[in-house]
């Protein structure tokens, strides 16, 4: 299990487990939660912010967002 | 027919006046006896 | 007689929901405010058959019911208001085909209200290209609902849309999921509380500030404060709800929806890998926005040539027609100059409405937003202030309005705060007429110098805005939790409907809106100019001829006129004002100019034009008019100096009331709107005065 923010880009990814305290509902909204499909599609200079893909919505979140979300490599 | 010119002039005045102060002087209250209905609860 | 449905269009963002309010409604929208708020408010009529009238509302995107921000609110209390008259009788969610299941989760959200609800996919023409298919009859039986496929691109599907939604009364009104399953002991309190309200509407307005009619607002609060539970736990509810509902739609498309992914092109990635690349996309922004400055200034300057020769020649021609007299020179020195100081900008106007519209319909203002997020993160500003920033470039006042989606309090707050510097279309003619007096002909690279100096114009305005941010990051103390979620939707050609009504309805609304202002401005200053207390006006000819005996009689006519004019009411103020403003290289007239600019800035060209009018009765283009004053010293008054101290007091001047006005509106403090005033005035002030000093 490793942190969205250290995943590269263009690898699949499942959703793990979600920091739900912290993150945003918005994003729980769009997909984001445990067991949906994440990858990384590109990153901004210095990382930030990302570019990432949860089941079919293209969504731009930034690194501090990213390290509350828990992914499993597939 | 100067008078009828001189009462034009008059009547745009005023007119432009009334119309500068509603706009900006007296927005507020216009703005919500008009679109309000007592149901809306505006916030 | 007609029967009238009102209907309620919802959806996500991005999911052609305006496209379809279009193709319904064309050009019969209207586009006002809700009550008391500045949110838009879109609706527009269409003949549903024969005798049915729809009345249909574009109710501002959003991607749940859970409200975050104003939109939401917006649209949580049309459907809860049920006295209202906007209230729908059916309610359509317009959903995107490529994400159904997101798409979805609305839809379910809006079912439980118990509203008869359609489900329109939009983007149907798309299935196959995407390995799309869909079982419909399934989806229909799971959904419990009415599906329309339709495709806004070319028009189909509306004409089955329009039969379905007259059997509206058959639709299902039935729960997709029961909410008291997430937390029983919880809802059944909130049940007990209020025994004859359904659950699902007690729980939305519990869970946000939503007016509910019939309801006090309080009781409710009491209600759930007896239970004690914290906003967190509410929050773990609210998450508890998105799951069950993600639970129920995936098991409705596990046997509805096929997707083979094999069969799919994606042109996505391509546009993105060059445009959102980490040097590239740069580069490419910078080009589009120069290539817009550029086009906006060359494109249009044949048509405002030509509208400003034709208002010369009305006003000619009706002087010449029309009886002699004072409503007669009101006409013509007074209200057809003010209002082409208007109608010239036309042009200017249109172009940079269709550009930013082209931008934001094709998806790409989305991409610029995560371009800038991080770099606009250093001046303490949101990778979204960029929307604000770019259409702030048309109107501070729609720009203050899209801040609303900034998550982050103090982002947003200081995004609106530095927006007004960005250079608004009401500057716009401001600098192309003084761009055009005192700027030289020649070219740099291929860039002429008036589309040059312009285009630093706008860069000024960015910076300034910038650097007003950065100071204000680092001065304002404001704790506010910070998170930030932008959906980049797939790349669209702009579909040359929805760019046209967008170019229409805003230039529309900025003529008709300034130019009523504008002409209760002219007449005013006309009168102003044309009548003066005391001997001075009044016996104007006697001591002009007194004091110069040996002019002819032009020259003397000339004289006089503007002898009045310095006498008249208007030349006294002007005059008064006159010790405070030299010092920037202006004279009492652009003073005058100055002051009506604060009613709206683009006032400024129509008051010269009017007062120039006044003082010589030769008709002429403003251009002219303004080329041809000259100081005392017999320099003419629009040099290289006074212009550039002149462009650079309204690039930071806070000159409109009405963003005064919204700016009060949206963050509910007379506080900041009054720190913006004297904040830029003052500093304009300082920075027209250096420049016009250095220079002169």
């Amino acid at each position: 299990m490793i942190r969205l923010d250290k995943l590269s880009p263009g690898v699949k990814a499942e959703i793990e487990k979600i920091d739900t305290d912290k993150l945003p509902l918005k994003l729980i909204e769009m997909g984001c939660l445990p067991g949906n499909l994440i990858s990384i599609v590109q990153k901004a200079p210095f990382n930030d912010p990302l570019y990432i893909k949860i089941d079919e919505s293209h969504l731009a979140i930034r690194k501090e967002t990213a390290k509350d979300i828990f992914v499993r490599l597939i | 027919m100067d008078w009828i010119q001189t009462i034009l002039v008059i009547v745009s005045a005023i007119g432009a006046l009334m119309f500068l102060l509603r706009k900006f002087i007296f927005k507020k209250q216009n703005s919500k006896n008009n679109n309000c209905d007592e149901d809306c609860g505006c916030h | 007689m007609s029967k009238s449905l009102n209907i309620a269009l919802l959806g996500n963002p991005n999911t052609g929901k305006t496209s379809l309010f279009n193709s319904l409604t064309g050009l019969s929208q209207k586009v006002g405010n809700y009550p008391g708020i500045t949110v838009e408010k879109k609706e527009g009529i269409c003949m549903l058959n024969r005798t049915t009238k729809g009345h249909i509302i574009d109710l501002p995107g959003t991607y749940s019911l859970n409200a975050s921000s104003i939109d939401e609110s917006v649209v949580i209390e049309t459907l809860l208001n049920k006295t209202g008259k906007d209230f729908p009788d059916v309610s359509v969610v317009v959903t995107d085909v490529e994400n159904l299941k997101r798409n979805l989760l609305l839809f379910t959200q809006v079912k439980d209200l118990g509203i008869p609800t359609l489900l329109v996919i939009n983007m149907a023409d798309q299935m196959k290209r995407k390995g799309i298919s869909l079982d419909i009859p399934v989806l229909e039986k799971a959904l419990d609902t009415k599906i329309a496929l339709i495709s806004t691109r070319d028009n189909k599907g509306l004409e089955v849309f329009k039969e379905t939604i007259l059997n509206y009364r058959k639709f299902s009104t039935d729960p997709s999921i029961s909410i008291e399953t997430i937390d029983k002991e919880y809802f059944q309190n909130l049940g007990k509380a209020f025994p004859n309200q359904s659950i699902y509407k007690l729980w939305l307005v519990v869970t946000q500030d939503v007016n509910f009619i019939k309801i006090d607002r309080k009781r409710v609060s009491d209600a759930t404060d007896f239970k004690t539970v914290t906003p967190s736990y509410l929050k773990r509810l609210q998450q508890k709800e998105t799951i069950k509902r993600y639970q129920f739609i995936n098991n409705v498309l596990k046997q509805g929806l096929k997707v083979d992914r094999e069969s799919a092109t994606d042109l996505r990635s391509r546009f993105d890998r060059v445009l959102i690349h980490k040097f590239w996309g740069y580069i490419i922004f910078f080009i589009i926005l120069a290539t817009i400055f550029q086009s906006i200034f060359d494109w249009s300057s044949i048509p405002m040539d030509f509208i400003d020769s034709t208002f010369a020649n009305l006003s000619e021609t009706l002087k010449n027609k029309l009886p002699r007299g004072v409503f007669t020179s009101l006409l013509t020195e007074g209200i057809i100059p003010g209002l082409g100081g208007i109608v010239i900008f036309i042009p200017q106007i249109a172009f940079l409405f269709l550009f930013i519209s082209i931008l934001e319909e094709t998806g790409y203002m989305s991409r610029v937003v995560f371009l800038m997020d991080r770099g606009l993160r250093k001046f303490g500003l949101s990778g979204k202030s960029v929307i604000p920033l770019i259409s702030g470039t048309a109107c501070a006042i729609p720009a203050v309005m899209a801040t609303r989606n900034i998550e982050n309090w103090k982002e947003r707050l200081i995004t609106i705060l530095v927006t007004p510097f960005t250079t608004c279309s009401a500057r716009l003619p401001v600098y192309a007429i003084l761009i055009s007096l005192v700027i030289p002909e020649g070219s740099f690279f291929g860039l002429n110098y008036k589309g040059l100096m312009l285009m630093t114009l706008y860069l000024i305005g960015f910076g300034m805005a910038l650097f007003a941010a950065w100071i204000l990051s680092k001065t304002l103390s404001i704790k506010s939790k910070s998170y930030f979620v932008v959906e980049l939707p797939n790349y669209k050609i702009p579909l040359l409907k929805n760019v046209g009504i967008t170019v229409w309805e805003k230039t529309r609304t900025f003529v008709t809106e300034a130019g009523k202002i504008i002409l209760a401005i002219s007449i005013l200053l006309w009168i102003l100019a044309s009548y003066g207390p005391g001997r001075n006006f009044n016996e104007a000819d006697q001591i002009v001829l007194q004091n110069y005996p040996e002019l002819n009689q032009e020259e003397m006519e000339i004289k006089v006129n503007s002898y009045k004019l310095e006498n008249s009411y208007i030349g006294i103020l002007g005059k008064t004002l006159e010790p405070l403003i030299s010092p920037l290289g202006y004279d009492w007239k652009i003073g005058i100019a100055l002051i009506s600019s604060f009613a709206a800035r683009e006032v400024f060209v129509g008051t010269l034009a009017t007062i120039y009018s006044v003082e010589n009765d030769v008709e002429d283009t403003i251009k002219n008019k303004m080329a041809s004053e000259v100081r005392a010293n017999g320099e003419p008054l629009f040099n290289l100096a006074s212009g550039i101290s002149l462009m650079l007091f309204y690039a930071f001047a806070m000159q409109c009331m009405s963003t005064l006005a919204i700016v009060k509106k949206e963050t509910n403090s007379w506080k900041w709107p009054t720190i913006q005033l004297f904040g830029m005035t003052i500093l304009a002030y300082i920075i027209a005065f250096l420049t016009y000093q250095f220079l002169a």
